[in-house]
C-alpha cells in the first residue's frame, strides 16, 4: 500500500502534502504490525485516495466492510487540516492506544506471513506465466497428494495413467501437516509455477498457530486462482435425491470472505472483513459468461445477500448485470443465497450456470454435490491466468476413511480427466470419462458412500479394465475361476460358490497387484524424456 | 524470491512479443479454458501385449503410431533400414511414413513445408544426419536442417552421453546430459559483408529463448532426478550477448531451489571434459557451444556411431544421431554402426510410451556390446552393419523367451499356491 501511495504521488501535482503523508503512513507500517495501525493506514490511505488521487478508481471501488468503532476518529472529516496538525494527531492516537493492545494475550493478529497475500491490495494481481512443461507432447504436471485419502487417490490416478499410456509425468511434493514453516508449501507453488497445472487433494493444516493461514487458500492466492468450477452431472444409476441435474457452480476463490482479515478492535468484539473488488468480480462474471456461451448454456444466474449486504454484494451483482448486457443471448437472473439455496433442493433443474462470491460457492457447491451423491463423485478445477489446479469438488479430507479403501476415486479421476482436457490430451480424457460413467452406470460398482458395497480398489479396477488394457489379467482370472468350479463340481453349494466368489475376488486383487508388479519393468514410473 | 514477486517480466514481456515464444505461454486468458480445444491425435497408447501367449507380439494395440522418418544423407539410409528391420521384427506397433529431405539431393527432395506439416501431424519423427554443403545451391545462408527447426520451433536439442560396456573409450562411466538451444545464437544465419573484405555475423541471444531453455534443463533435472546443472557460457568475452544467457539461466535456478547451479567458460568446460568428464551432470549451452561440446562427448565415449539424442519443441519431438556425421566415405560399404539410430528408435518408443519395447532394444544392444563378438568397424570390430544389426534382434529374441519362461513358471507357482490356499480355506 505504501508503495502504491507513493508511485501514486509522483503523478500528483500537489505532492508536498501527499509526501508528508506517506511518510507519516510509512512510519507507521513499518513501525507498528499491530491491527490497530495497519487498520488506521487503511483509513488514512483512503483519506488520501480520495483527497488527492480521485483517478485511482480501484482503490476507491474497493468496499471495505468494515467499521471502525474503535476508531472514534473520522479522518474524512478533518479534511482541511494542516498536514502536521495531522501528524501530530496520528503520533496521539498511535500513542494512547497502541500499549493496551501489545501484550495482550488475546490479541488476534493478522498473519504474518510471508506470503504476499493479494487481497490485502485489493486488486488483481498481474500474474506472468512461465511457458509451460511440455515437451515434445509430454506434460509434466504437479501433484499435491495432501492430507487424509489424497494420498490413495493419486496413486489410483497414476495407476489409470499408467495403464493408460497417458503422455503426462507427475511431479510429486508432500507437505507436511505439521510444519510450522511454509518452506514446503513455497515450493508446491513454485512448481505450479514451473509445471503451469497441478492436482491436489485437500492439504491439511494442522498448525493452529493464527500465522500459519490455511494452506489450500494460499496456493489459490499466490497463483491467482480467482475461478472455481464445478459441473455438476449427475450419474443415472447412483442413488440420489434429483436426477438429470446439470449445474455448473462458478465461484470467486480468492477475496469475500476468505480475505482472512480479522482481528479483535476491542476486547470481545471480533471483526471480520469481507472484500469484494470490481476488478475480481468483473472477470469472474466474464468467465461465466464465456463459460456460458462457449458451452452452449442458456442461463447465468448470480447468487448474491445484496439485501442485507447492500454494498458488498450489490457491487459483485452490478457487476454481473453490467456484464450480462454484452451477452443478449444469455438470459440472466439473480436469487438471493438463502431462497438459492431452498430452490436447489426443492428443484435443481431450474439453475443452469450460476455464479456467486466465495463464502456461498462453498455452501452451494457442497449443497449441489450432497444433492447428485456426495462428495466422492464430482471435481472441481481452479483457473487464473496463468495456472490451473484441478481437485475433488467438494475440498473434503477424508481423514476418517483414509486407508481403509473405502473412499470413492471417482471424485479423483474425473479430476485427472479434466486435467487432460485442460492439456489438449482430449482422447485419453474422453476414454477415462466414459470408463467412469461405465463403471457408475452399468457395471453399478459402487463405493460403500453410494451404498455399495465395493472398494476403491474395485472401482479403479473396472475403470482400468474398461480401457481394455487389463486383457490379459482378467483373461487368465477367468480361466482359473472356471478350473476352480470344475474341481469342486460335486459339492456347488450356493453357500461355497459365494464364498469362492468372495475369495476369487480377493485373489483378483492381489493377483493383478502382482501380475502388475511382474510387468513393472514395463510401466517404469516416471519416464524421463530421453 | 524477487524473481517471483516481479513475475518474470523480463521473461513474458519479451516472449509476448515474440510470436513463437507466446505460443509455448500458458492458455493467454482463462476463457481459453472454456473454448474448444483444437485436438491433436494422441502420441500415446497403450501397448497391450499379453503376457503368456505364445507370441508375445501377436497381441497389438488396436492403434499403430505412424511416425516420420527422413532417412538422411550418407550412411544413414543404411542404417535406417536396420532399424526398420529390428523393429519389424520385435512387431513394435510403428509406422513410418518416409520423406526423402536432403540439400544434396535438392532435385529429389521433398519441401520443407511438407515435411513440417507431416511432423507437426505425427508429432514424432526419426532422423538421419543430414548434409550441409559448405557453399548454398540457392545461395540462402540458411541449411535444411535450421529451417526445419525453426519451421518446427525445436528449440532444445538432448544428448545423453553415457559409456557403454564393451566399448573403448578413454573414460569409463561417463553419464551426463548435454542440453543445446537450437534456434539462435550462432545459428541465426545473419551474415553480410559490409564493406569489402569485412564479414559481419550476428549472434543473437534473446532473454525469452534463453530462459526457455533454461527451463527445459532444470525441468529436465527434476523429471530424470538428476541434481546439478551447470551452464557452459562465454561471458568473460561476449559480456552481454552470453551474459544474458548466464543471467537467465541463473534467474530461471530460483524456482528450482532443489537443483544444484554453477557456471563454467566453455574452454574451461572444454579441458575438463577430457581430463574429468564424471564430474558432469546436465550441462546447458547456447547453440554453437553446444555443437561442439556435443562432438567432444561423443568421441569420448565411442564416437558418432553410439551417441543418440533427441530434440524437442512444446508440441513435438524429432531423434536423430547426436553428432551429426554423414559418413560419406562408407555409404554402400555396409560398415557403419547403427547403434547411434537403433538408440534414437529406443527413444522414440520410450517417448510413446511403448517402454517395453524401447527397453528391449536397449537390453539387447548393451548385450551385443558387451558380449564383443559382434562389433562393427568404428569399434574396432569387422562385422558388417547387417550383423550387427541381426545380433541385436537375436538379443532382443533371447531376452523375451527367457523372461517369458520365468514367467510362465511363477505363474504355475502361483497357481498351485491360489489353490492349496482356496481349499484350506473351503475346507
Amino acid at each position: 500500500m505504501c508503495l502504491k501511495t507513493k508511485q501514486s504521488s509522483r503523478h500528483n501535482k500537489s505532492c508536498s502534502k501527499q509526501r508528508q503523508l506517506t511518510r507519516i503512513i510509512e512510519s507507521f507500517h513499518i513501525g507498528f504490525k499491530t491491527i490497530t495501525s495497519q487498520l488506521f493506514v487503511l483509513t488514512s490511505l483512503e483519506y488520501s485516495s480520495l483527497k488527492y488521487i480521485p483517478s485511482s478508481s480501484h482503490v476507491l471501488n474497493t468496499v471495505f466492510l468494515i467499521s471502525f468503532i474503535s476508531l472514534n476518529l473520522n479522518l474524512k472529516s478533518i479534511d482541511n487540516i494542516e498536514s502536521v496538525r495531522l501528524s501530530n494527531m496520528l503520533a496521539i492516537f498511535s500513542k494512547s492506544s497502541l500499549p493496551k493492545k501489545v501484550g495482550s494475550h488475546t490479541i488476534r493478529q493478522l498473519s504474518s506471513v510471508n506470503f504476499d497475500i493479494q487481497h490485502k491490495h485489493p486488486q488483481a494481481r498481474k500474474q506472468v506465466g512461465l511457458p509451460r512443461a511440455r515437451y515434445g507432447g509430454r506434460n509434466a504436471v504437479t501433484m499435491l497428494p495432501g492430507g487424509g485419502i489424497g494420498p490413495e487417490l493419486m496413486s489410483y490416478v497414476k495407476e489409470v495413467f499408467l495403464h493408460g499410456g497417458v503422455p503426462v509425468d507427475f511431479e510429486t511434493i508432500q507437505i507436511d501437516p505439521k510444519s510450522d514453516n511454509n518452506d514446503d508449501l513455497q515450493y508446491a507453488i513454485m512448481s505450479i509455477r514451473r509445471n503451469g497445472v497441478c492436482i491436489k487433494g485437500n492439504i491439511e493444516t494442522r498448525s493452529l498457530d493464527t500465522a500459519i493461514i490455511s494452506r489450500n487458500v494460499a496456493i489459490r492466492n499466490e497463483l491467482d486462482l480467482f475461478v472455481n468450477v464445478i459441473n455438476v452431472q449427475s450419474y443415472n444409476n447412483v442413488p440420489s435425491r434429483h436426477k438429470n441435474v446439470n449445474v455448473i457452480v462458478i465461484r470467486q476463490n480468492t477475496e469475500g470472505e476468505y480475505a482472512m482479515l480479522e482481528h479483535e478492535s476491542v476486547e470481545g468484539v471480533v471483526e471480520s472483513m469481507k472484500v469484494i473488488t470490481e476488478e475480481n468480480s468483473t472477470r469472474l462474471a466474464r468467465y461465466a459468461f464465456e463459460l456460458a456461451k462457449n458451452n452452449g448454456r442458456s442461463k447465468v444466474t448470480a447468487v448474491h445477500k445484496a439485501n442485507i449486504m447492500k454494498l458488498s454484494d450489490g457491487l459483485f451483482l452490478e457487476t454481473c448485470k453490467k456484464m450480462s448486457e454484452n451477452y443478449p443471448d444469455i438470459k440472466f437472473e439473480h436469487m438471493i443465497i438463502d431462497n438459492c439455496c431452498m430452490q436447489l433442493v426443492s428443484n435443481p433443474h431450474q439453475f443452469d450456470v450460476m455464479v456467486m462470491p466465495n463464502l456461498y460457492g462453498s455452501i452451494v457447491s457442497n449443497v449441489i454435490c450432497g444433492l447428485v451423491g456426495g462428495a466422492g463423485l464430482i471435481s472441481g478445477r481452479n483457473y487464473g491466468d496463468h495456472y490451473a489446479v484441478f481437485e475433488p469438488g467438494t475440498r473434503n479430507t477424508g481423514s476418517s476413511i483414509a486407508g481403509t479403501n473405502t473412499a470413492n476415486p471417482v471424485a479423483m479421476l474425473s479430476a485427472s480427466a479434466d486435467m487432460l482436457e485442460h492439456l489438449g490430451h482430449k482422447v485419453h480424457c474422453d476414454i477415462i470419462r466414459t470408463a467412469i460413467s461405465k463403471t457408475l452406470n452399468e457395471d453399478m460398482i459402487h463405493t460403500a458412500d453410494l451404498n455399495g458395497t465395493y472398494k476403491s480398489t474395485d472401482v479403479v479396477h473396472n475403470v482400468i479394465k474398461h480401457r481394455e488394457l487389463l486383457n490379459c489379467n482378467t483373461k487368465i482370472l477367468a480361466s482359473l475361476t472356471t478350473t476352480e468350479h470344475n474341481k469342486h463340481k460335486q459339492n456347488s453349494q450356493l453357500e461355497l460358490m459365494k464364498k469362492k466368489q468372495k475369495l476369487i475376488g480377493l485373489f483378483e486383487i492381489r493377483m493383478t497387484k502382482y501380475l502388475t508388479s511382474l510387468l513393472d519393468y514395463r510401466f517404469a514410473s516416471p519416464i524421463p524424456i530421453s | 524470491m524477487s524473481i517471483l514477486k516481479n513475475g518474470m517480466k523480463l521473461l513474458m514481456n519479451r516472449s509476448a512479443q515474440n510470436a513463437l515464444g507466446n505460443k509455448c505461454l500458458h492458455t493467454p486468458s482463462s476463457l481459453d479454458a472454456a473454448k474448444t480445444v483444437n485436438i491433436k491425435s494422441p502420441i500415446a497408447r497403450a501397448f497391450a501385449s499379453s503376457e503368456l501367449n505364445e507370441d508375445k507380439y501377436s497381441n497389438m494395440p488396436a492403434e499403430r503410431i505412424t511416425c516420420t522418418l527422413i532417412p538422411g544423407d550418407g550412411v544413414y539410409p543404411e542404417l535406417m533400414n536396420s532399424v526398420q528391420t529390428v523393429l519389424k521384427a520385435i512387431g513394435a506397433p510403428i509406422d513410418f511414413e518416409t520423406i526423402l529431405f536432403s540439400e544434396v539431393q535438392h532435385s529429389s527432395s521433398a519441401q520443407v513445408e511438407d515435411v513440417i506439416k507431416s511432423i507437426n501431424r505425427n508429432r514424432i519423427c526419426l532422423m538421419g544426419a543430414l548434409m550441409s554443403p559448405d557453399v548454398s545451391y540457392s545461395g540462402e545462408l540458411q541449411n535444411l536442417h535450421m529451417k526445419l527447426r525453426k519451421g518446427l520451433d525445436l528449440y532444445s536439442n538432448v544428448v545423453h552421453v553415457v559409456s557403454w560396456p564393451g566399448v573403448a573409450s578413454r573414460h569409463k562411466n561417463i553419464d551426463m546430459v548435454i542440453i543445446r538451444e537450437l534456434t539462435e545464437g550462432e545459428y541465426s544465419a545473419l551474415e553480410h559483408e559490409s564493406v569489402d573484405g569485412v564479414v559481419e555475423c550476428l549472434k543473437i541471444v534473446t532473454a525469452s529463448k534463453s530462459q526457455r531453455i533454461a527451463k527445459f534443463a532444470f525441468d529436465y533435472a527434476i523429471r530424470n532426478k538428476r541434481e546439478r546443472v551447470t551452464c557452459v557460457h562465454k561471458a568473460n568475452i561476449m559480456k552481454l550477448g552470453d551474459g544474458l544467457f548466464l543471467k537467465s539461466c541463473s534467474e530461471i535456478k530460483q524456482l528450482y531451489p532443489s537443483v544444484n547451479f554453477e557456471a563454467m567458460i566453455v574452454d574451461n568446460c572444454t579441458m575438463q571434459m577430457v581430463s574429468n568428464p564424471q564430474q558432469f551432470d546436465i550441462l546447458v549451452m547456447p547453440n554453437l557451444y553446444g555443437n561442439i561440446l556435443d562432438n567432444l562427448a561423443a568421441g569420448l565415449v565411442g564416437g558418432a556411431g553410439v551417441v543418440a539424442s533427441s530434440s524437442f519443441s512444446p508440441e513435438c519431438a524429432v531423434f536423430e544421431p547426436g553428432a551429426r556425421h554423414v559418413f560419406q566415405t562408407a555409404v554402400g560399404k555396409n560398415i557403419a554402426n547403427p547403434t547411434a539410430m537403433l538408440m534414437c528408435a529406443s527413444k522414440m518408443l520410450r517417448h510413446v510410451n511403448l517402454q517395453h519395447y524401447s527397453e528391449s532394444i536397449r537390453t539387447a544392444i548393451r548385450e551385443v556390446l558387451a558380449a564383443g563378438k559382434v562389433r562393427t568397424r568404428d569399434l574396432g570390430g569387422s562385422s558388417s552393419t547387417h550383423e550387427f544389426t541381426d545380433a541385436v534382434i537375436k538379443a532382443i529374441l533371447n531376452l523375451i523367451s527367457c523372461t517369458q519362461y520365468t514367467k510362465i513358471f511363477q505363474f504355475i507357482v502361483l497357481k498351485i499356491l491360489l489353490n492349496s490356499c482356496i481349499q484350506i480355506l473351503i475346507a
